[in-house]
């Protein structure tokens, strides 16, 4: 009967998005068991790491005893280039990063890079772009991943100050957004399984005696 | 979400219905006639345009659109066809427009993707941020959307007001009811237009409906493909405003739409729209419709049965046929930019002061390549044609090569075409496209170097600037051409199994090498809110000025720091016209100065403690000294009415100090100051504070 339906190519069509909105659904069901296991092993801190536990490169730190004009308590950074980079090293499983920050001046291109078990540098394959969180800040969802560091690139224009009062990693994130697809996962559920289904049919066609 | 936000979808159901009954009327394939039905439409507007009646053609197009599907659901089409016992007209009419549109996968993957772009960029609203979609592209697709009027004539800061308007017109149609404009809107109408193209390449009957996915992809993969490995200009692929990959798509679909009609009249006229379109979309659509007319008249001529006198008079006709249109809308173009704005496009090409005519520019550029032109320009000519020579191989234009490897590829894929074909009209076919093409494609070179060298300044020229964006874009589109060539043999051809065999191994491989070296992290899919911060920034301190600012101002733009990105953003957002400043070694007689679009004011003098004080200013790029007296002169000689203080520093509040009547801002956080510029006559002119918004020392 199998055989039936994939010869017809609406019904195959039709299961090919059905084994893919599965696969895809599994997929999510198994991040979120993934996550589960991490957080009951201790592997996923939801913690606050301050700017002593980040390495700064191309970026300043100025606090109250360097410049009085600074409250007492605050931090502020500077990039001093293009590129300016707040790194933490560490092993963790990670799903949510919030950067809290307030730019004192728009900036642009907040990233957030993530380097997997086995890799040495931070990858461009591995980046997750910050969106803007309302109060100045960025978020970053990594939607569960085994890190052994996190670079983020608070902006990249260079020269901008910003308040900075922590990176927030595993912060809350709604139950539903594991399920959210990414871009480039929606574009491969809408696209993916008719791209097979047509490439099946191709096949299909070339191996059939000619009857053209 | 607005209501309004689903306008589009409302246009494209139109336009899917359109086609449909189009398609049931005519008999051909439905995929193929989103373009010339966008393309009808922009013409139409641009023809409405121009009479000064954009709106009210808008709703004339809008209402026989609609008038027109109506009439295909209810009228008789046989005078002796009645409707079956129990049918009526409108189930007999409505079951043939059903037949019409399932035989076409096309148009349906056109709607669907069509949809999905514009649900998808409506979720993440993606804004304009290049500096070109500021200059020209998104700014005047604003300007046509806010004022209903063509933008030659409408309010707006503009560099090059004679640019044709297709594009323009396209955006105003896709967000035709919703008050104001949308920069989203406009990228999806953008990309609407694009999958028009991809649909006329991907036009296979329903029994082939998986060569019109596989095909839809691999089209959707080309303006990938032609893009520098790591070029960073992969991430605005499908979110851009600028018109030269249009160029590209619609010159190619225009080819697809003759070669899939296979010269029926109805197919011609098809193919005329979208050639006038074409016209219309950047002033090079002009060159490119005509060589698009040229290859189909050669096709015409040599890819028939019998080719001979007779093959040549129709071929003849056909070109004329095909580029009348398009002459004369290139004509009435030229007519109304002359009567909307002053400006004539026949006078020539290069900057005030060494603007050349036409003729010259064709007679003397020849005259060049042959070694015997003029001594003015021969220097220029040959360093130019030895960079483009060199660029052939040295310039990265595609993901696997230059220039020259990819015009290898499109004969490479078109020599396949030949192989596979049936001897005699197919095989000449795919042979005209090959020495056609290549043949346009040597005319299309010589002409930009020729612009080049009596268009570009000499340091533009010698960088061959944009060399890629203005090449590409034919090459892609030959390229779209000549596989829709491959395409009809995987349909028809001798040896279908191996053309379609071959098709779908080249998608792969297309595939294969986007996703290795060519697919951004970032794209239309996901695209980077946090890109937008100084757009909005700008926009919001715009929006404060709002009320205090007309078209009748002049605005001069200080912003510390700026690199001519505000600028460009204030060009956009003020509702004022936009000053130019100066950049050089002083204004004052003698000063080495030149004309610049923003302006970084630093401190001229030597003086150690002063410059100590204001050494940062060294990180600014392009720099103006100037002092109280250098901008009394600039601006007593522009007669500017407003200085905007966007961003502020301690040369503006300690050394321009005597300008401002009230003490200037040391920085300017949350927003832009408005300051009059008075001139009593004094030492310096006067700057005083104006506006709703005034900084509060």
């Amino acid at each position: 009967m199998l055989r039936k339906l994939t010869d017809r190519p609406v019904a195959r069509t039709g299961l090919l998005y059905l084994a893919m909105a599965t696969l895809y659904l599994l997929a999510c069901l198994i991040g979120l068991a993934q996550g589960a296991y991490y957080t009951f092993r201790g592997l996923a801190p939801g913690r606050t790491l301050a700017i002593e536990d980040l390495t700064c490169e191309s970026v300043v730190v100025r606090d109250h005893s360097y410049d009085e004009s600074i409250p007492e308590g605050e931090v502020r950074i500077v990039s001093t280039d293009t590129d300016p980079h707040l790194v933490w090293e560490g092993e963790a499983w990670v799903g949510r990063v919030v950067l809290h920050i307030r730019q004192l001046r728009p900036a642009t291109g907040a990233e957030l890079y993530y380097r997997v078990p086995g890799k040495t540098e931070f990858d461009t394959k591995n980046v997750v772009f910050g969106v803007p969180d309302g109060q100045g800040g960025y978020v970053f969802d990594l939607r569960g991943k085994r890190v052994t560091g996190l670079r983020i690139d608070p902006d990249s224009i260079g020269g901008v100050a910003a308040v900075f009062e922590g990176v927030e990693l595993n912060a809350a994130r709604p139950w539903y957004k594991a399920f959210q697809p990414t871009g480039r996962e929606l574009l491969w559920l809408a696209g993916g399984p008719l791209l097979i289904s047509a490439a099946w049919e191709l096949l299909r066609g070339l191996r059939k005696t000619p009857a053209h | 979400m607005a209501v309004s936000d689903l306008e589009g979808l409302l246009i494209l159901t139109l336009v899917g219905l359109v086609c449909t009954a189009l398609a049931a009327r005519t008999r051909l394939n439905a995929g193929l006639l989103p373009l010339p039905v966008l393309a009808g439409s922009a013409a139409w507007l641009t023809v409405c345009g121009m009479l000064g009646v954009l709106r009210p053609g808008g709703w004339a197009l809008l209402a026989a659109g609609t008038a027109y599907v109506l009439f295909e659901l209810l009228a008789a089409r046989d005078p002796g066809a009645l409707p079956d016992a129990g049918q009526s007209r409108f189930d007999m009419n409505s079951r043939r427009m059903a037949r019409a549109f399932l035989d076409a996968p096309a148009l349906g993957l056109f709607l669907l993707c069509g949809a999905g772009i514009w649900l998808l960029l409506m979720a993440q609203k993606p804004m304009f941020l290049r500096w070109d979609e500021f200059s020209f592209w998104g700014t005047a697709c604003r300007m046509t959307k806010d004022n209903h009027m063509l933008h030659p004539g409408a309010p707006g800061n503009l560099t090059a007001r004679s640019y044709p308007p297709a594009m323009m017109v396209l955006t105003y149609l896709f967000q035709f009811f919703g008050e104001g404009f949308s920069e989203w809107k406009c990228l999806a109408a953008y990309d609407i237009l694009a999958l028009a193209a991809f649909a006329a390449f991907a036009a296979f009957p329903a029994k082939r409906w998986h060569l019109a996915v596989i095909g839809m992809l691999g089209a959707g993969l080309l303006p990938y493909f032609f893009l520098a490995p790591g070029d960073s200009q992969a991430a605005t692929v499908y979110l851009n405003a600028m018109g030269d990959i249009y160029l590209g798509l619609v010159f190619g679909g225009a080819l697809c739409l003759y070669f899939r009609t296979k010269g029926a009249r109805a197919g011609l006229v098809c193919v005329g729209l979208a050639l006038v379109c074409l016209t219309f979309v950047k002033d090079m659509g002009f060159a490119y419709a005509l060589l698009a007319a040229a290859l189909i008249a050669l096709d015409r001529f040599l890819a028939v049965e019998k080719p001979g006198l007779r093959s040549f008079g129709c071929a003849s006709a056909s070109g004329i046929g095909l580029a009348v249109p398009v002459l004369a809308g290139f004509a009435a173009w030229s007519r109304y930019v002359l009567a909307a704005s002053g400006i004539d496009k026949g006078a020539g090409v290069g900057a005030e002061g060494s603007q050349v005519g036409y003729g010259y520019m064709l007679t003397d550029g020849v005259l060049q390549f042959l070694g015997r032109g003029g001594e003015t320009h021969a220097e220029k000519f040959a360093q130019v044609k030895a960079a483009m020579f060199a660029a052939l191989t040295g310039t990265p234009l595609c993901l696997v090569g230059g220039t020259l490897t990819a015009a290898v590829l499109c004969l490479g894929v078109l020599a396949l075409a030949f192989g596979l074909a049936w001897p005699g009209a197919e095989r000449r076919r795919a042979a005209c496209l090959a020495a056609g093409g290549l043949g346009a494609f040597a005319v299309f070179w010589l002409f930009h170097l020729l612009l080049y060298v009596y268009s570009f300044s000499a340091k533009e020229a010698a960088l061959l600037k944009d060399y890629d964006r203005y090449i590409a874009p034919y090459l892609m589109g030959w390229l779209l051409a000549a596989l829709c060539v491959l395409g009809l043999c995987g349909e028809n051809g001798r040896r279908w199994k191996a053309a379609q065999a071959a098709s779908g191994l080249g998608v792969l491989a297309l595939a294969a090498v986007v996703a290795l070296w060519g697919l951004p992290a970032q794209g239309f899919w996901n695209v980077n809110q946090s890109n937008y911060a100084i757009r909005q920034d700008v926009a919001a301190r715009a929006q404060l000025l709002a009320d205090d600012l007309s078209w009748d101002d002049t605005v001069l733009l200080i912003s510390q720091g700026d690199d001519a990105t505000r600028w460009y953003y204030y060009c956009y957002e003020l509702n004022a016209v936009m000053g130019y400043g100066w950049g050089g070694d002083g204004y004052k007689e003698g000063d080495n100065h030149w004309v610049s679009t923003f302006m970084n004011l630093v401190y001229p003098d030597s003086d150690p403690r002063e410059l100590e004080l204001y050494a940062y200013q060294s990180e600014y790029p392009d720099q103006a000294l100037c002092d109280e007296e250098d901008l009394t002169l600039f601006l007593r000689e522009k007669q500017y009415d407003y200085i905007l203080l966007d961003q502020s520093d301690k040369y503006i509040r300690y050394g321009l100090a005597d300008l401002f009547t009230e003490q200037a801002p040391l920085e300017c956080i949350d927003a832009a100051y408005l300051y009059r510029i008075v001139d009593d006559g004094g030492e310096y002119v006067r700057l005083e504070p104006a506006g709703e918004v005034r900084y509060a020392p």
